[in-house]
């Protein structure tokens, strides 16, 4: 058995539990968010996982709990590097087991071929939890939570526990504690979210998918014209899909009472990649900040001398070597392949360069905004050259190999001669593969990722269902009623299921 | 609270009564359609077609039976109503249809599909048939097959999603046909495909995707159409032909048990009192020039193809008739 989150069965599932939800009484409503968080984790996982999950909650509650008492430094700290080694282990064995399983690889891309164990679902996320749990606890940040119930809904909430956004205990554990009382205008938010979650899910990222995964299942079988267009085409779909669940998951949660931390705020309009990591799945970024960049950093800092690199300036040098290292550890974490390797040490490569190179770019910006007066054409420059990476960076992230990518890359200009094959090379590459793809379908897709980029350009870090806060009814009306016909009429409801929860 | 409930009440009856708005204007549109496939669907619903020779089948029948050579020989007004994608099941449900609005014809050509004999699991392109389901002959053929036909019959909200792309598409090429006043893209039906022969690099790949070759059998399902397809026949006082149509020698040779499906058909044929034209033989298997895919003749085949049936089915009735 599976729930598909946001699939129809789920949407039904999740009205009754709204219903029982304000109907049985505020003290017992985080009991019951408990219930179905545990009976949600339980169907869609092998029934042995539900001992992973009570081995990880309880020892994880235990060892904080632990932590939180001991007045010794020295124990708090071991007690927080063993609750820290005992789940990376956890996640390691799982993740990267098939590793010890089948020999290691050649140069194609499974680092590891899938093994008989599969990941339990939300394993990667849930760690993460953890972790950021013990450590606010041992750096007192926050106190340990004392109810076993409340601590356990907060590290297996069903509706983050696939993918996300990985909510710090300091923000849901109070949440969790709280008692709800319906309010008119966040069940209203929430459903506008939702709403515009599903638009971006089935009517832009699904559609997009049927041109972008066929292409890079086997990329050796088209024109650089139609490697181009998926590579595009792929950016939009992994924003849409990605940002599309957390929308519905954050508006769902508004539902219940609860406000979930924006994962993306227009990360396509940013204008460097350190910038892009403060707009895309923020909750990761700054995850990956506080407990693995800037820890890294700091331990780096104490041990290199001002004086010791002649050749480098040495924040420079840390900054760079931590963000290196950190962009790795996030790409291995997205899954056991080179390619997520190779993707995690471009962005910590981009952001090295970009720490390098940050003095002779200020100079190159000065004369090109004084002697060129390029002020305003600047920002849209670089907001092009950082989408342009941030696509390039998705190859790697998507394509099956090293192999794979890099025939996209090196391919990506070998343009057919004649304009009748580019067209029908850009359009519908797949007319002789029996893909029921259609130039009508392409159409729709680029009109929908235009619309898309017109909305996220005139709400510049808004989210964009917010706009209709100070709207008349009748124009917030007709455009609920535009959008929910929209993604009936244009959404492809083929797949249900989101590109993130395999991470 | 209540004021959110009733808001969401509001909106969900806002858009129930828009989706039967769009539904009755889709539908009225469609059923104004006199060319393509909804113009072969309108015909069928208005009991316009009555022709004397029906070609019935899947997407053999669409494209590879000719009905102006047809009639042309036999002298006997000839009209294709074989559907793309469709299984035996869809085909019985939509000649139950036919019969149903118009006057039964004498010849029947029921196109075999070899590879044919298994249950359709859902219905291809479901979208064609929803403005035609209030027909209880068509409802009662198609909802046997997908189970859930209901919702869409009475809820037309859930038609908006599955009106997908190809209807979308199909939709507004025939509508914009027909108000260009464009000539037919079918001849009575028939879908002539002039595309050059078959690609031998998606020769290639079919065949090294299925090296092993293909396996087939006849499900309870189909051998119960059949049945049901004869007593039809009776019923209207149809005589049937089975066809058997050319494939391409590369494709039959990769089908394992072919020769088995054949002998069942052969078998059934003669049990039932049925006339079956094989084609396995034939000589236009031998030749990639006929087909644009494996299992479908372009129009120069198509035209070899019916030309070549018409004498057969001439002879016949000749043979007959001395």
């Amino acid at each position: 058995m599976n729930w598909d989150l946001f699939s129809l069965e789920f949407l039904f599932f999740f009205a009754l539990l709204f219903l029982a939800y304000y109907g049985i009484g505020r003290r017992f409503q985080w009991q019951l968010l408990l219930l179905t968080s545990l009976t949600f984790y339980a169907v869609n996982n092998r029934w042995e996982y539900s001992f992973v999950l009570a081995s990880i909650i309880g020892l994880a509650f235990f060892l904080t709990i632990q932590i939180g008492s001991a007045t010794s430094v020295s124990i708090r700290r071991l007690l927080l590097v063993i609750s820290i080694v005992i789940n990376v282990s956890i996640l390691l064995f799982f993740k990267y087991l098939h590793l010890f399983q089948e020999p290691l690889i050649s140069n194609n891309t499974p680092l590891f071929t899938a093994g008989a164990i599969a990941m339990p679902l939300g394993l990667s996320y849930m760690i993460f939890k953890v972790i950021s749990y013990a450590v606010d606890v041992y750096r007192k940040r926050i106190r340990a939570e004392a109810r076993l119930g409340v601590f356990a809904l907060y590290l297996s909430f069903f509706l983050e526990v696939s993918s996300g956004p990985i909510d710090r205990a300091k923000a849901l554990l109070p949440q969790v504690s709280s008692l709800k009382s319906f309010s008119y205008d966040r069940a209203i938010s929430g459903l506008r979210l939702i709403l515009w979650g599903l638009f971006k899910k089935f009517a832009i990222a699904n559609n997009l998918a049927l041109y972008v995964n066929p292409v890079f299942e086997s990329p050796q079988s088209y024109n650089g014209i139609t490697l181009i267009v998926a590579t595009y085409f792929l950016a939009f779909q992994l924003y849409a899909d990605f940002s599309g669940y957390t929308d519905m998951v954050r508006g769902a949660a508004q539902l219940l009472g609860y406000e979930l931390p924006q994962n993306f705020a227009t990360p396509y309009l940013s204008k460097s990649i350190s910038e892009f990591w403060t707009r895309w799945h923020i909750t990761l970024s700054t995850w990956l900040r506080d407990y693995l960049f800037l820890p890294l950093s700091n331990a780096l800092s104490r041990r290199i001398k001002a004086e010791s690199l002649s050749f480098v300036q040495s924040d420079v040098a840390i900054y760079s070597s931590s963000a290196i290292v950190t962009f790795l550890i996030a790409g291995v974490w997205h899954g056991s392949a080179w390619t997520f390797v190779v993707w995690g040490l471009l962005h910590g490569l981009f952001l090295a360069f970009s720490s390098m190179t940050r003095k002779p770019r200020k100079l190159l910006r000065r004369t090109l905004i004084n002697k060129l007066g390029a002020k305003k054409l600047l920002p849209v420059i670089q907001t092009v050259i950082c989408f342009h990476l941030v696509a390039f960076s998705w190859i790697f992230f998507r394509a099956s190999s090293i192999d794979d990518s890099l025939y996209i890359i090196e391919n990506v200009f070998s343009l057919p001669s004649d304009l009748s094959t580019v067209i029908q090379d850009v359009a519908n590459p797949f007319e002789n593969r029996n893909l029921g793809y259609t130039k009508y379908l392409f159409a729709i897709s680029t009109l929908l990722v235009i619309l898309f980029c017109v909305a996220e350009l005139m709400n510049k870090g808004r989210e964009i269902p917010k706009i209709l806060d100070h709207e008349r009814s009748v124009i917030r009306w007709s455009a609920y009623l535009i959008l929910f016909f929209s993604l009936l009429i244009f959404g492809e409801f083929g797949s249900k299921s989101f590109i993130y929860v395999q991470f | 609270m209540r004021r959110f409930f009733n808001k969401l009440a509001l909106f969900l009856a806002i858009s129930f009564l828009l989706s039967i708005l769009i539904q009755l204007a889709l539908f009225g549109a469609i059923r104004k359609i006199s060319v393509g496939d909804f113009g072969v669907l309108n015909a069928i619903s208005r009991g316009d077609v009555n022709a004397e020779m029906l070609i019935c089948g899947s997407s053999r029948a669409y494209v590879q039976y000719d009905p102006e050579i047809l009639e042309g020989i036999s002298g006997l007004s000839c009209y294709n109503i074989g559907i793309n994608g469709s299984g035996m099941e869809v085909q019985l449900a939509v000649l139950k249809w036919y019969l149903d609005k118009n006057t039964a014809p004498r010849v029947l050509l029921q196109n075999i599909d070899v590879f044919g004999g298994e249950k359709s699991s859902s219905i291809y392109q479901p979208y064609r048939y929803l403005p035609y389901l209030g027909n209880r002959e068509l409802y009662r053929g198609l909802s046997r097959i997908d189970k859930k036909l209901w919702i869409h019959r009475f809820l037309p909200i859930s038609n908006l999603a599955y009106f997908n792309e190809d209807f979308q598409k199909g939709f507004m090429k025939d509508v914009f046909a027909d108000i260009a006043n464009k000539p037919d893209y079918l001849y009575k039906g028939y879908s002539s495909r002039p595309r050059s022969g078959i690609d031998r690099i998606n020769e290639e790949m079919v065949l090294k995707d299925h090296a092993a070759g293909f396996h087939y059998r006849i499900s309870p399902e189909i051998q119960a159409c059949l049945a049901d397809f004869v007593s039809l026949c009776r019923e209207h006082e149809i005589r049937p032909v089975f066809v058997i149509a050319p494939e391409y020698i590369g494709f039959m040779n990769m089908q394992n048990n072919r020769s088995d499906m054949v002998s069942f058909y052969r078998t059934f044929s003669e049990a039932n009192g049925i006339d079956l034209i094989d084609y396995s033989e034939s000589e236009i298997c031998l030749s990639r020039d006929y087909f644009y895919n494996f299992t479908h003749l372009n129009a120069e085949g198509s035209r070899v193809f019916s030309k070549d049936l018409a004498d057969k089915l001439v002879r016949k009735i000749e043979c007959e008739a001395r």
